[in-house]
């Protein structure tokens, strides 16, 4: 609703002759001592569980990321079963021994440097995504398509009725995902058959006639939703549709389950996948 | 404790001069023209060096020793009427004082220019009249009163362009504001562009930053009292203007000559009617508009009583197509009655309503809902003013308000979303007061009282414990009439003058305010999907103290007005979100708060030129805010985001000739204090910006010159025309609004700022009428 405000705020100002206007600009930034970021999955498709540490880096450097060599990270399940992760790479660890089970409950410990981070995260009932549709629509309605061109991605699938759900949906582009976090709870939608609908942009996302798009939809827990909610406002991707200023008066790290103040998630979930190609 | 002490000296002080021979002169103090009343015009007794001053009613009375009296009545902007007095009985006498306008310049020579400011027991006050006002430039040629007190020292405002303001480290609904004693729960329309005060319809405005008497109370910084006009009981007159982006129309006239008199006020925006011009088509099916609407009628039923009816009622209307709708906006309803007990006792008694609510509706894709959300209150006030004699007034009331919180609803025509209720909350807001002003000496004034205030926050209702984590861990259901949780205190207030000499004093003041109920933002500025909460046994009542002192002189036989005040405020229980707080439709909102304290200090300065061609006054305030919350920003002091170092602003009025008017101003302010990251990371492929702390930041400094002039195209006794053009941001400054963190577009693995300003360089041109 924010978003829509501010819309109309943008609006508004261009009824206005002479301003509203957006312009890159040079800021003295402090440097932050480079903080961990530990990315932790387990997830029930079969994959790997897979632990990914990095570190922070200051705002005007390029985005590329310390990796985390030489950490201790161990996954144990609500049903005892434990397992140590081999790192494959560098900073990338994984184990097949502990894989994810729908209501099974995680809890993970990574050491390093002498510092120990905890969390766990457990696998909630799983929903289904039913199907996809694909429309294609200029954006604001009545334009021409060409000059905005969008595809309107419809899903479908029905909200457990004795479960408070949370999902997260991971939109793919011929394999390579979209940024940003697109998240749902049911708040005010609990048991319905949801229809849901995603606009995007085809050059922003640059879509093309015969790809092939994926939703990934992730059955999380509500720390996992806490997460991606509070970290949609400070997501400086392009693609994260997250776009315009921070609605927050003031932002913050998001809120995450790692203790020892880790930047990052670990998340265990469920995955149920659609595929659509994008026609004509 | 204090209460004893408070009233044993109240009661030590009246009876010094009860028992001497006394009359009272009294009535009411009148514009001859329109038949309004004047508030705090001047009463003066010459051979006693003594006087008082209209309330707020236009009522005076001046109780003294019988002798003959030269007695002067004075008003700016008006002529002066000195009148002889032989006072053997009580006198009533009501007094007509005639607009000076038509001979500036006489006055200016002929008459000294009152001197309240340094004499009266008022500190961090000062009075708006619309009407002298209408030349300063402001945005979009829109004359607005909240935008012209963010011009005076310790008033800041909420960001560009905007109405919001904070007093002296306040938060914007820290500031209570009345339109004809009703409170006005989200005085913006636009997003603040505009306020919803609309002048034509404004007779005068106090705004009282924190020194407050203690008639006043429910918001810890400010008071913004704002009286509408009665409308002219003599004779009818229209009043409007043409602008580029609104219009406005006022019809004022008698009901009954003299006895009773009525005033309709509207105003209405009409940008959406240019959007088809913009060009762009996918515009065409939007609304955008805003309009207000005051009534007012009041009837004089005999001398001693008299009924006011007053209303306003404004919404702002945006939507698209049927697809998207989304309207807020303001009622207030004042019904009131002034009755003269005696010609010393003066009361007023009203019954009041407010309501503002918004609505949401959405109805695309798969959704089709309606959400709305607002606060409702019933209000009852008794208000009495003892004039004992011209050394002593009391003032005291009760008053008492029902609040009803609506925090939202959905209701649903199908598709993905349920309907959806959070319960209504209910409180009882109960408040007395007692205050006494008193002339110790010649030289020494006092105005102190004590208000007693208390909430009762009332059932029907789930009311929910958590832990410590914020999870619910038990609901107890109340029954309608149940009194779920209480809370109340005692708030002393005391203001001191002391004159030094004729034209200088030195003042000093101490106010506890206490506040039931509380807006939390979650954004830069105020919007209209703000939600109000009420105290409950977890949100406790926000307590501030603040001491002032004060140094006023006037120079030239008052010509120049200056005063320096410095003020500490503390402030207690106050409130913030969580990060990543679920605002909205939350029945466990609760649980998303968290409470911390805030303190401000300061020092304001502000020199004024009142009379003559050049007219104008230069305001500067040295500030420092802060915030303390154990769960933010690792539990350290950090900056509140209006913590602003300095604050400039110059406004100029000069009169050039019999047809022109030319006006500036220029206003300067450290930026406001923000949270930028200091690094980014990587998570799932996104770029995520790292925060360190919290408004460890600055903006770059906000100014700006703003540049008008009024060509006055004819005047004659009855009507007026003229044309005023402004220009906002004149010199075109980039003020950040709000500054943006992301990717570069052609390289994303660089992250840039992005600034975003909103207005540089906005011309405007209005036609005023009035016949």
């Amino acid at each position: 609703m924010k978003d829509k405000i501010f819309q109309l705020l943008i609006l508004f100002s261009t009824l206005i002759p002479f301003l509203g206007c957006e312009d890159v600009i040079e800021i003295d930034l402090n440097s932050a001592d480079p903080k961990i970021v530990i990315e932790g999955v387990v997830s029930n498709d079969g994959s790997p569980s897979q632990v990914r540490i990095t570190r922070s880096t200051d705002f005007y450097e390029p985005g590329i990321y310390e990796k985390v060599s030489g950490a201790e990270v161990e996954i144990i399940d609500s049903e005892g079963k434990s397992a140590i992760l081999t790192e494959v790479s560098d900073g990338l660890y994984e184990t097949n021994s502990v894989l994810g089970e729908i209501g099974r409950t995680y809890f993970i410990t990574v050491k390093t440097d002498g510092d120990v981070y905890d969390a766990e995260s457990t696998i909630p009932p799983q929903i289904t995504l039913d199907s996809l549709k694909l429309e294609v629509a200029p954006y604001p309605p009545g334009g021409e398509v060409e000059e905005n061109k969008r595809y309107f991605l419809h899903f479908y699938f029905q909200d457990l009725p004795d479960n408070e759900d949370f999902c997260r949906f991971k939109i793919l582009n011929n394999g390579k995902s979209l940024g940003g976090f697109r998240i749902y709870m049911d708040k005010y939608t609990n048991g319905n058959y949801i229809k849901s609908r995603l606009n995007l942009s085809a050059e922003e996302n640059d879509i093309k006639i015969g790809d092939e798009l994926t939703v990934e939809l992730l059955s999380i827990d509500k720390a996992a939703y806490d997460y991606y909610f509070t970290a949609n406002s400070v997501n400086a991707s392009r693609t994260s549709g997250s776009g315009g200023p921070p609605s927050s008066i003031a932002p913050a790290n998001p809120v995450t389950n790692w203790t020892n103040d880790a930047l990052g998630l670990f998340s265990a979930h469920s995955i149920s996948t659609q595929t659509i190609r994008v026609e004509e | 404790m204090i209460k004893n002490r408070l009233l044993l000296i109240v009661f030590l002080l009246i009876p010094i001069s009860v028992f001497s021979q006394n009359s009272t002169i009294s009535g009411y103090i009148i514009d001859k023209e329109s038949g309004e009343d004047l508030i705090s015009a001047n009463v003066y007794i010459l051979e006693l060096g003594t006087g008082t001053t209209s309330n707020e009613y236009g009522f005076y009375s001046i109780t003294v020793p019988k002798a003959k009296y030269t007695v002067r009545f004075s008003y700016t902007g008006y002529k002066t009427k000195t009148l002889e007095f032989n006072l053997v009985n009580s006198i009533e006498e009501d007094i007509e004082l005639e607009p000076s306008s038509y001979e500036i310049e006489e006055v200016v020579i002929e008459d000294k220019v009152d001197d309240q400011n340094v004499k009266s027991t008022e500190m961090g006050t000062t009075q708006i009249i619309p009407k002298e006002l209408q030349s300063v430039p402001v945005i979009l040629g829109e004359a607005d009163i909240l935008k012209t007190m963010q011009l005076l020292p310790g008033i800041s405002q909420a960001g560009e362009g905007n109405s919001g303001f904070f007093v002296r480290g306040g938060n914007i609904d820290q500031n209570l504001i009345l339109l004809d004693e009703a409170t006005v729960y989200n005085a913006s329309h636009l997003f603040g562009f505009f306020s919803v005060f609309n002048s034509d319809a404004i007779k005068n405005a106090k705004m009282i930053k924190g020194s407050m008497p203690a008639q006043y109370g429910g918001r810890i910084s400010s008071v913004l009292d704002i009286k509408m006009k009665e409308g002219n009981n003599r004779h009818w007159k229209f009043n409007g203007g043409i602008g580029l982006i609104s219009s406005r129309l006022s019809i004022e006239g008698p009901i009954v000559k003299d006895k009773g008199s009525f005033l309709i006020s509207g105003r209405r925006t009409y940008a959406d009617l240019f959007i088809p011009l913009a060009g762009d088509k996918t515009l065409n099916d939007s609304k955008l508009y805003f309009y207000d609407l005051n009534l007012k009628a009041n009837y004089s039923l005999s001398r001693s009583d008299k009924l006011f009816l007053s209303g306003y009622f404004g919404r702002d209307l945006l939507g698209y197509k049927d697809e998207f709708g989304f309207d807020w906006g303001n009622i207030t309803g004042t019904l009131r009655w002034n009755h003269l007990f005696s010609e010393k006792l003066f009361s007023n008694t009203s019954f009041i309503i407010s309501d503002y609510n918004y609505a949401v509706s959405i109805a695309s894709g798969d959704n089709d809902f309606t959400i709305t959300s607002g606060i409702k209150d019933f209000n009852f006030k008794s208000d009495f003013q003892y004039f004992l004699n011209s050394e002593n007034r009391l003032s005291f009331g009760l008053l008492g308000f029902y609040h009803i919180f609506l925090p939202g609803e959905i209701e649903s025509e199908g598709g993905n979303v349920n309907s959806f209720k959070v319960d209504n909350k209910y409180g009882l807001e109960l408040a007395a007061y007692i205050s006494h002003e008193v002339d110790i000496s010649q030289r020494l004034r006092l105005n102190y009282g004590l208000r007693y205030s208390h909430y009762l926050n009332l059932g029907p209702g789930n009311v929910f414990t958590y832990d410590a984590a914020g999870f619910p861990t038990n609901i107890t259901p109340y029954e309608s009439g149940d009194i779920i949780s209480n809370d109340g205190g005692l708030e002393p207030r005391i203001i001191g003058t002391y004159l030094l000499d004729e034209t200088s004093s030195v003042k000093a003041s101490y106010a506890r305010n206490y506040q039931y109920i509380h807006l939390v933002s979650s954004s830069t500025t105020t919007t209209p999907i703000d939600v109000w909460l009420p105290t409950t046994e977890i949100v406790k009542p926000e307590i501030a103290d603040q001491f002032s002192l004060g140094y006023f002189k006037n120079f030239n036989n008052n010509m120049y007005e200056t005063s320096i005040e410095v003020y500490y405020k503390d402030m207690g229980n106050q409130i913030e979100y969580k990060n990543g707080a679920d605002i909205y439709f939350n029945e466990l909102i609760e649980s998303q708060l968290v409470f911390g304290k805030g303190w401000s200090y300061g020092l304001e300065f502000l020199f004024r030129k009142n009379v003559g061609d050049f007219t104008g006054w230069l305001s500067y305030t040295l500030s420092k805010t802060e915030r303390k919350f154990n769960e933010i920003n690792n539990g350290n002091t950090f900056p509140a985001k209006q913590d602003r170092t300095h604050d400039v602003s110059i406004t100029a009025m000069y009169k050039l000739g019999k047809s022109w008017t030319l006006s500036a101003n220029w206003i300067y302010y450290t930026g406001d204090a923000v949270t930028l990251p200091s690094g980014k990371y990587s998570v799932d492929g996104n770029t995520l910006n790292l925060y360190t702390e919290r408004n460890g930041y600055r903006l770059p400094a906000y100014h700006r010159l703003d540049i008008g002039a009024t060509l006055l195209l004819s005047k004659s006794k009855t009507s007026e025309m003229s044309l005023t053009f402004s220009v906002y941001n004149a010199y075109g400054r980039r003020n950040a609004f709000v500054i943006m963190f992301r990717e570069n577009e052609d390289n994303p693995v660089y992250t840039e700022a992005v600034r975003i300003a909103l207005f540089s360089f906005v011309p405007s041109i209005t036609f005023n009428f009035s016949f």
